[in-house]
């Protein structure tokens, strides 16, 4: 067999997801390891025996880049599952040829589920989580699409049983919501939850399932947090119908679709059980690496991600929710601008925090800076 | 930055060709004006006298070093031209470029994953092309496009002239003694930061929508006197107080200037050029303006756009515009600039507000009239804001 049959291109994949419009290099995992010597016939006939199996019940879409250790973790975690019937769609935005290099090794303890592809043509800097998420949906086969990105794990074993029974006994469900904890790089565990306001509100109820309940938009929107990619699965006919990932901004992409993904769904289940272990960024070493204005660019790109959600969805209670965090994000915008002595900025942010969100102290806070503006201006 | 001029005999002209750094032509290109040499200080020498017989003649080293083989010669002027599957408009607007008067310069075209088809065509336009136009290919064929924005960034760290022009695949410069008055422009104000010329807007159906790009400049700088021939200088405020956006196709930049305030902002994918325009304008000292029409717009189909355009993606470029504005305001220094982009949000968020309660969607009516408030304060607008919150504790009553 030449070495061009290993590296198929499968063609345009048809689909209405943005960014889905061109070819993806697809590699069937158990091939890759073949691909420096390409006198393996009977390797290659594994991987093809298994393309034609019949579709898997869950799809895991893995986007990557340049992290070919922390992406044997999340992977590994994947296989220890107790749940067999998913695939692993790994999603590999223009990697370097060094960790391309990785990857075979990585292949080697790997079975033929777990398929890489590469983003053909990624530009220099790739294409970004959000178009290889949506390439990865489309090319999935399951049902189900699942998410864990290249720097989370799963933390127990039965995260995928537990999401394949609920899925198969309550049929309408199109929003599966696990649970995990957060912890910091010094190893302090910070939320032992980490929707602790949701876990309140339905611990009153009866369960509906062995695992957890049936929840409702409003629920989700009262406990206020969302739910990471990792602890998230989402029905492909869902996700089909609310259009994918919004690819016109590089953060809080996850807030967006998880938000507009709970408006569009006919039925949510929220499983308290922890499945996962969410590292938070270092915050002091972050700010120091980033500058002051790249800080006020992220809070400008989650007020319009807000702004996005906000005039997306058809519930009141997410509109809601969006515009009071909206408001949070550009109060804390004028409270910055004001503490570095740009008052005509924090004037400016304070009005614009009115009005996203409304509030009589807040209100009398403005008047005080346009007060003290005018003197100031009077004083000059 | 100052320009000496001197006289060379023939015996020299030999080496100071293969040390010019960019070289000046008469009109019909039959001989060279000048040679453009760069100093270790920074000073512009032009030598003057040099014949040639015809351009690329191979007597003289120097066309054939344009482009991107290796030799000491650089282009007074870059022009950077992104493109994407569009081969037939490039070709004219390339024709465009070579039936330039002025010829020392270099075009940077960046093919932004254009499917095989368009590249297999480039081959065909190069036939007619000469040295001085380098194609630069970034990223498979028919891969995802890196943006306008982005190719623009890459094709201005590629460029080799100290001056960066613009000219996108679908424009065309209708006037070829464009880049001669540029040069013209740029020898007499070494210093000069930003040049910027105008253009006509004209619809699909061929009608003349705008003969100038700048009437509000023109009637600003009517009064004063030119400081060249072909145009005035003009301040940031002048361009402020009447809002003179101008676009890529007749805007020119020095590429230090670019290069200190970061290039285009990649971060959405509408509206990059306004955003570069101010951001440039709040740091350039030295702008100069000339009124002649070098350029026509052509202004797409808004029916046929209309129709194409979902309601969402309306409405999607209409929050995104919001964004660039503020981008702009918390960038540049200067109040007059950040007023105007204050102001133009605060119109963008009137039109959201107006738009949504003509769709029977009063509660975000009344919430964009608030946010267009914030950012623009008239009193006409709060009143409408009051009477809109009137009407909707009114329609709350109603229920």
């Amino acid at each position: 067999m030449p070495l061009q049959c290993h590296r198929r291109i499968i063609g345009v994949i048809a689909c209405k997801l943005p960014g889905a419009r061109f070819a993806v290099n697809r590699f069937r995992g158990i091939e890759l390891s073949a691909l420096g010597s390409p006198a393996h016939p009977e390797i290659e006939l594994v991987g093809r025996r298994s393309g034609a199996n019949a579709a898997p019940a869950i799809s895991i879409v893995v986007p990557t880049r340049n992290r070919a250790p922390l992406l044997a973790r999340a992977l590994e975690s994947m296989r220890s599952q107790s749940f067999s019937s998913f695939e692993v769609l790994v999603v590999d935005d223009g990697s370097t040829a060094a960790t391309k290099a990785e990857y075979a090794a990585i292949w080697q303890n790997l079975d033929d589920r777990f398929v890489l592809h590469y983003v053909s043509a990624a530009p220099a800097n790739g294409i970004g989580p959000s178009v290889s998420r949506n390439l990865g949906i489309a090319a999935a086969r399951a049902p189900i699409i699942a998410f864990c990105d290249d720097d989370d794990s799963w933390t127990s074993n039965a995260h995928l049983a537990m999401m394949a029974e609920v899925f198969s006994t309550l049929p309408p469900l199109s929003v599966y919501i696990a649970n995990q904890i957060a912890v910091e790089a010094n190893g302090a565990i910070v939320k032992r939850s980490w929707l602790p306001g949701l876990e309140k509100a339905v611990g009153a109820r009866q369960r509906s399932h062995q695992h957890g309940y049936l929840v409702t938009c409003e629920d989700l929107a009262a406990g206020g947090g969302f739910a990471q990619l990792n602890i998230l699965a989402v029905s492909k006919a869902l996700i089909e119908s609310q259009g994918g990932f919004w690819t016109r901004t590089t953060y809080e992409e996850d807030r967006d679709f998880f938000w507009r993904a709970v408006d569009h769904a006919a039925a949510i289940f929220f499983n308290p059980t922890i499945v996962a272990q969410h590292n938070v960024p270092d915050q002091t070493r972050k700010e120091n690496l980033s500058s002051n204005f790249s800080q006020v660019e992220r809070w400008i790109i989650s007020a319009l991600v807000s702004q996005h959600i906000a005039l997306s969805v058809n519930h009141r209670t997410i509109k809601r929710l969006c515009t009071v965090y909206e408001g949070d994000i550009l109060r804390h915008l004028s409270l910055h601008f004001s503490k570095n002595e740009e008052h005509a900025l924090g004037f400016q942010y304070a009005c614009r925090a009115i009005a996203a969100r409304a509030s009589w102290k807040w209100s009398a806070y403005t008047f005080l800076l346009a007060f003290r503006n005018l003197m100031r201006k009077s004083a000059q | 930055m100052q320009i000496w001029w001197r006289k060379c005999t023939a015996r020299d002209s030999e080496k100071l060709y293969t040390s010019a750094k960019a070289i000046v032509y008469s009109k019909k290109a039959t001989h060279v004006i000048a040679l453009i040499h760069r100093g270790r200080n920074p000073a512009i020498c032009i030598s003057k006298g040099v014949k040639l017989s015809h351009p690329g003649s191979t007597i003289h080293p120097v066309p054939s070093s344009f482009g991107r083989e290796p030799g000491t010669t650089t282009p007074a002027f870059s022009i950077v031209v992104p493109t994407r599957n569009r081969s037939q408009l490039l070709e004219r607007t390339l024709a465009g470029l070579r039936s330039q008067t002025f010829l020392a310069f270099e075009v940077v075209v960046i093919d932004d994953g254009s499917n095989e088809a368009t590249r297999a065509l480039y081959p065909v336009i190069w036939e007619n092309l000469d040295q001085r136009f380098v194609l630069l290919s970034h990223g498979e064929a028919d891969a995802l496009g890196i943006g306008p924005s982005a190719a623009r960034n890459v094709g201005i760290a590629a460029a080799t002239g100290p001056i960066i022009a613009f000219c996108d695949d679908d424009d065309i410069w209708t006037n070829d003694n464009h880049l001669a008055m540029m040069m013209a422009a740029f020898s007499d104000n070494p210093s000069l930061d930003m040049y910027i010329a105008n253009q006509i807007a004209v619809t699909t159906e061929g009608v003349v929508t705008k003969d100038s790009w700048f009437p509000g400049l023109e009637a600003i700088v009517q009064r004063r006197s030119r400081s060249l021939e072909h145009g005035y200088m003009v301040t940031r405020d002048d361009l402020a107080s009447c809002g003179a956006f101008a676009q890529l196709n007749i805007l020119t930049i020095k590429k230090n200037l670019i290069d200190s305030m970061g290039g285009f902002w990649t971060r959405t994918p509408y509206e990059g050029d306004r955003d570069f325009f101010w951001r440039a304008v709040d740091l350039a000292d030295q702008i100069f303006f000339n009124p002649t029409i070098i350029a026509q717009h052509n202004i797409p189909d808004q029916t046929k756009h209309d129709n194409v355009s979902t309601r969402v993606t309306e409405v999607e470029r209409w929050i995104l515009s919001t964004f660039v504005s503020q981008h702009i305001s918390l960038s540049v220094r200067h109040h007059t600039i950040k007023n105007l982009c204050n102001h133009y949000e605060g119109d963008i968020l009137r039109h959201l507000s107006l738009y949504f309660s003509n769709h029977n969607e009063h509660d975000l009516g009344y919430q964009y009239a608030r946010r267009a408030l914030a950012t623009r304060l008239s009193w006409k607008w709060s009143a409408y804001t009051l009477m809109l919150a009137c009407r909707g504790l009114l329609r709350r009553l109603a229920r």
